[in-house]
């Protein structure tokens, strides 16, 4: 760093790359009245999608539900600018159901600059910074150019920009994503405050030319009949009529197998080059291949990048191959025969944080107002990172007010599992939001993410009067059926019994009443239409959420007993200046675990990996012979 | 819960040839070191690790020697409870021992409280719950078979077969979950058929493993059993035939034996608990003798074994019927076997309007000595998996079988809800599941269990 220093101004909350955590990040702490720039080192890199252009998916699609519960964008993003809207896991019980979108990158990226551009109290600044140290007054954030900024609470959420390198097969050379500059100061003037960083990798699949593909020789896939939107916001009539693009489906074969063997020494993954750790749910096709040699084929989805463009995104083959093996690889393929190639797969190393440095808040443990968020906290995914980054937004604004931060539980949302996940267990590998991290998933679906963090996104004050007002209306509504399918006695009638007998279910003989048949496999409010007479006229909405929570009152119930239970351990907080070495009957492990982490609480102290129950129970007679 | 360094006698009160005493703590050595004095003068930290050690055994004061003996070090985590142990072998006699404990306890320790070593073991990750359990069970067996089966349970093999059914479960389970996390990829996991039979292969593994569980305790606690039949049909004879002694008194007159006294004794491999009830009868004749009656009638309840005798020599009675009706309802969850008396008098009694196969009667009467076709209708009823008890997959207390209905019953659940499409819920379900199986291992077991587990260690082990 050349540059001679500058003083350049202040703001309360700063706000380091301008991906889905730092636009979310920013957005949440402009929008509660903090004082916010928004520095990105490319402001046509703002919102990227370098990656899949999707948003949602399995336990994602939960993500950006609670996103737009507690007032943040991608949800109205992801409507404003989506391709193809599909809910996945339909018929495997409401609480796995997942929406996704197949998205129009550039427009996501418009869209999210424009919003930026026009929202109050938020400054877009393009500026790499390379030094964030520690000030009276919170912290001095530096740019490359030597412009420096006093702000009171910083969030990095720099992505996978930090030192970041480019690997196709023996090529490899400092880049970001999408081959733009990357981060080369800010990991040192980091770890020079004590933070501690390791390397994690990602890949990304070539993107080929539609005109060069035969899409007679795939399977289409085509969007819902009925498609969803994520946000409350969006017109749903207009949403409903978008015109929706296909993707489509293809297998690599044997052939496309063996060319991949027979240069796989060429790999960097197997040669050595590439020594990070990369995801294993998001494996490349020299990945599978190896590791998988039974598998006789492997399926490719072909997807659109967006409307107004001919590039198609071929997930299921990322690779770091060299150029030449990927072309023959491609080539190989049923549809791709000539296919044309216009951006190559690479793998992409970069600098992240461990996140067991983090508090809940996301803020560091040792580093008040200092936050981190997404793919720099070792996540992986848009959603992931966009609902970090409003988290941490909100906590930074809450703190420049001096108010209680936002702390979301594993019972309250599939957020506040992701992030306890993160900061009690931390992670191996990017992390990857999945439904089955969830214990309380039957309670967190995503028909009631509004309801479950409304009161939340209301505290915060991004929920608005008219917004609240509108959800609580709807919520009334949901109940009001309810009470009436529990009070609504029908009669035997012929009709009645004809219906369950063209579902396979037991007809009746006397009265029954209408929570009971919606609680039968098979029987849905649809099907009952011709005996519900008197069916009051609500919008089909809330007959879909008082359903699921008709027919999963006793799971629910159950589930909530639980969360209840565990809440207990959740509260049971431990002293911070707790001596683990002091106390005997802890194994050592536990000891060292526990002394790192430092949980807060006992529920929190019994996730940690290396932590046994007996511990627990050592800890809990520790703590209650101290208090006595 | 103590952390301090403790110390106990670790066998038996008494008079033997050898005592054990044990020391385990962080301080165990320092202790020790107080009242051992090596042969040759050396402290015992000069020696290597398990290497026995040959000297003096001093009071806390030095000013006495109390004995000699050997002393061995096992630093941690090498050892019994994976902390500093030290065992010191001495001569054993009550006095001698406890004047050694007391230099101990002088010199810093503790006196162990029952089951701590163990407990210890367990904490620090030395052995499983199971093996924890065998331990106890290993320390209470009162006859060779239960010891065996403890040793088994000791050496894991239970733990195994847990761990093979957790497999399975772990087969289904993740099965299920990559379906519902990746639901457009072709994972080639388990359709829900294959995934249904892989449940019912660990259902009936499980329900071996219960089933398993009466032959368990038909070893090591043996199963209570009652003698039950009308006033007079020859119980005492039988019952003193049966622990071949005079126990209870007989005579002629119904109603003579009036408390409920139980008596452990062994029919081949399996033991029984007797329990010796007064005369059934339908009129009592005083109150005392009520008193036995409703006894009797409660011993009946708790009983798994049921003695149902009937005199041969005499037509059925209403008593009789009475009795087999009482005792027909307990057929489901007890083992009825008939048995004729009085086999010296002439037979009367008309075998065919009672429910037994004429195969199933032991006879019985003076002169008779031969318990040996007896024992085996015992033994048939009661080991009923050799394999299963010759590789010690057996449970043998009562938590690990209710754990085991537990997660069965979650496993039943789980397969309802794959049935009807909640796949979702099926998820958690089987993760339940999962949870209670482990439970059984002490995976994840609470602080109430191992209160449990570790109150039936006799102190010193």
């Amino acid at each position: 760093m050349n540059a001679i220093e500058f003083f350049s101004g202040e703001c309360q909350v700063a706000v380091v790359g301008a991906g889905h955590a730092g636009i979310e990040a920013a957005l949440a702490a402009a929008r509660m009245g903090a004082d916010t720039i928004l520095f990105t080192l490319s402001l046509e890199s703002l919102g990227n999608m370098p990656c899949n252009p999707s948003i949602g998916g399995t336990g994602k699609g939960h993500l950006v539900y609670e996103i737009d519960a507690l007032g943040g964008e991608m949800g109205k993003a992801s409507d404003a600018t989506s391709l193809q809207s599909r809910m996945l896991n339909l018929g495997k019980g409401p609480a796995v159901h997942s929406l996704r979108h197949q998205s129009d990158r550039r427009a996501y990226h418009h869209y999210m600059k424009t919003c930026c551009e026009e929202t109050a109290n938020l400054r877009l600044i393009q500026a790499e910074i390379c030094e964030i140290r520690p000030i009276p007054e919170g912290y001095a954030v530096v740019t490359r150019f030597g412009a420096r900024y006093h702000v009171g609470q910083v969030v990095v959420s720099a992505g996978t920009y930090l030192n970041s390198n480019i690997v196709v097969g023996d090529v490899s050379y400092s880049a970001g994503p999408d081959h733009s500059s990357p981060a080369t100061f800010l990991t040192a003037s980091l770890e020079n405050m004590g933070i501690v960083f390791r390397r994690f990798k990602t890949g990304t699949p070539p993107r080929i030319h539609a005109g060069s593909i035969d899409f007679s020789r795939c399977e289409v896939q085509y969007g819902d009949e009925d498609p969803r939107a994520f946000s409350f916001y969006t017109d749903k009539t207009a949403f409903s009529e978008k015109e929706q693009k296909c993707c489509f489906v293809t297998y690599t074969n044997e052939n496309t197998h063996q060319i991949i063997r027979d240069n796989i020494h060429r790999s960097p993954l197997y040669s050595g080059a590439i020594k990070s750790t990369g995801p294993r749910y998001c494996p490349s096709i020299e990945d599978k291949v190896m590791r998988f040699p039974d598998k006789t084929r492997h399926q490719l989805f072909l997807e659109p990048m967006g409307q107004n463009t001919r590039e198609i995104y071929v997930q299921g083959l990322s690779s770091s191959l060299p150029e030449d093996v990927q072309n023959q690889v491609i080539r190989s393929i049923a549809g791709l025969e000539n296919a044309q190639v216009m951006r190559t797969a690479y793998a992409i190393e970069y600098d992240c944080i461990d996140p067991t440095q983090l508090k809940a808040t996301l803020e560091f443990k040792d580093h008040p107002g200092l936050f981190g968020a997404g793919q720099f906290n070792g996540t992986s995914g848009y959603e992931e990172a966009a609902c970090q980054g409003l988290v941490a937004g909100i906590n930074a604004a809450l703190n420049c007010f001096g108010k209680d931060p936002l702390l979301l539980t594993r019972q309250s949302s599939y957020i506040g599992t992701l992030i306890d996940d993160l900061v009690t267990k931390g992670t191996n590998e990017p992390y990857r939001m999945m439904t089955s991290r969830c214990e309380y998933r039957l309670i967190l679906r995503q028909d009631n993410a509004d309801r479950r963090l409304i009161e939340e996104g209301r505290r915060v004050g991004l929920i608005d009067d008219t917004r609240y007002e509108k959800k609580k209306k709807l919520f009334s509504l949901i109940d009001s059926e309810i009470r009436r399918a529990e009070n609504t006695f029908f009669s035997p009638t012929d009709a009645l019994n004809e219906i369950l007998k063209q579902q396979e279910s037991q007809p009746v003989t006397g009265g029954v009443r209408l929570a009971d048949l919606l609680r039968r496999p098979g029987i849905s409010y649809e099907i009952l239409v011709p005996v519900d007479e008197n069916r009051p006229d609500y919008p089909a909405e809330v007959f879909e959420r008082a359903e699921i929570e008709i027919k999963y009152a006793g799971y629910i119930k159950r589930q909530l007993a639980q969360a209840e239970q565990m809440q207990k351990l959740e509260n049971r907080m431990i002293p911070a200046d707790i001596d683990y070495h002091s106390i005997q009957g802890l194994r050592l492990e536990a000891r060292q675990k526990l002394s790192a982490m430092k949980p807060e609480s006992i529920g929190r102290a019994s996730r940690i990996s290396g932590v046994s129950p007996a511990d627990i129970t050592v800890l809990m007679i520790y703590l209650n012979m101290n208090e006595r | 819960m103590d952390f301090s360094t403790i110390a106990a006698i670790s066998t038996p009160q008494g008079k033997g040839g050898v005592a054990l005493l044990r020391i385990s703590g962080t301080e165990a050595f320092l202790v020790a070191d107080r009242i051992f004095r090596p042969i040759n003068q050396k402290s015992i930290g000069d020696y290597p690790a398990r290497y026995q050690i040959y000297g003096s055994i001093l009071s806390f004061d030095g000013a006495t020697v109390l004995d000699d003996g050997l002393l061995t070090r096992f630093p941690a985590p090498h050892s019994f409870t994976g902390e500093d142990v030290v065992e010191i072998a001495c001569h054993g006699g009550e006095v001698i021992t406890a004047m050694i404990l007391s230099a101990l306890l002088e010199s810093g320790a503790v006196l162990a409280k029952p089951g701590e070593f163990s407990r210890r073991a367990f904490m620090n990750g030395k052995m499983s719950l199971t093996a924890a359990e065998g331990i106890a069970d290993l320390l209470d067996a009162k006859t060779e078979e239960a010891a065996l089966l403890s040793s088994k349970a000791v050496r894991g093999k239970l733990s195994l077969e847990i761990q093979r059914i957790c497999q399975l479960l772990l087969d289904a389970a993740s099965s299920l979950w990559a379906y519902l996390d990746y639901p457009e990829e072709d994972l080639q996991s388990m359709s829900d058929s294959q995934m249904l039979t892989t449940l019912e292969d660990l259902l009936s593994s499980a329900r071996r493993l219960l089933d398993s569980f009466q032959m368990g305790r038909a070893i090591n606690s043996g199963i209570p059993a009652v003698i039950v039949g009308k006033p007079n049909v020859g119980k005492s004879t039988f019952f003193n035939h049966l622990l071949g002694e005079d126990r209870a008194i007989v005579t002629s007159t119904p109603g003579t034996t009036r408390d409920v006294i139980e008596y452990p004794l062994k029919a081949g491999r399996v033991l029984i608990n007797l329990s010796d009830t007064a005369g059934v009868r339908t009129e009592a004749s005083d109150r005392v003798e009520e008193i036995g009656i409703e006894r009797a009638i409660a011993a009946l309840e708790t009983a798994e074994l049921i003695f149902i005798l009937f005199d041969q020599a005499r037509p059925l009675e209403k008593e009789d019927r009475i009795v087999l009706e009482k005792v027909m309802e307990k057929k489901e969850s007890a083992v009825i076997l008939p048995v004729l008396t009085k086999s010296d008098l002439p037979a009367v009694l008309d075998l065919t309007t009672l429910p037994f196969a004429r195969e199933e009667y032991f006879v019985t009467g003076e002169g008779v000595t031969d318990l040996t076709p007896l024992v085996g209708k015992i033994e048939n009823a009661f080991i009923s998996d050799e394999a299963a008890l010759r590789e010690g997959r057996i449970l043998t207390n009562a938590r690990q079988k209710s754990v085991l209905v537990r997660g069965m019953e979650l496993v039943q659940e789980g397969m309802e809800q794959i049935r009807n499409g909640e796949k979702d819920v099926a998820s958690l379900t089987l993760e339940a599941a999962l949870a209670a199986f482990m439970e059984i291992d002490g995976k994840s077991a609470g602080e109430k269990i191992l209160d449990e587990v570790f109150s039936r260690f006799c102190i010193g082990k």
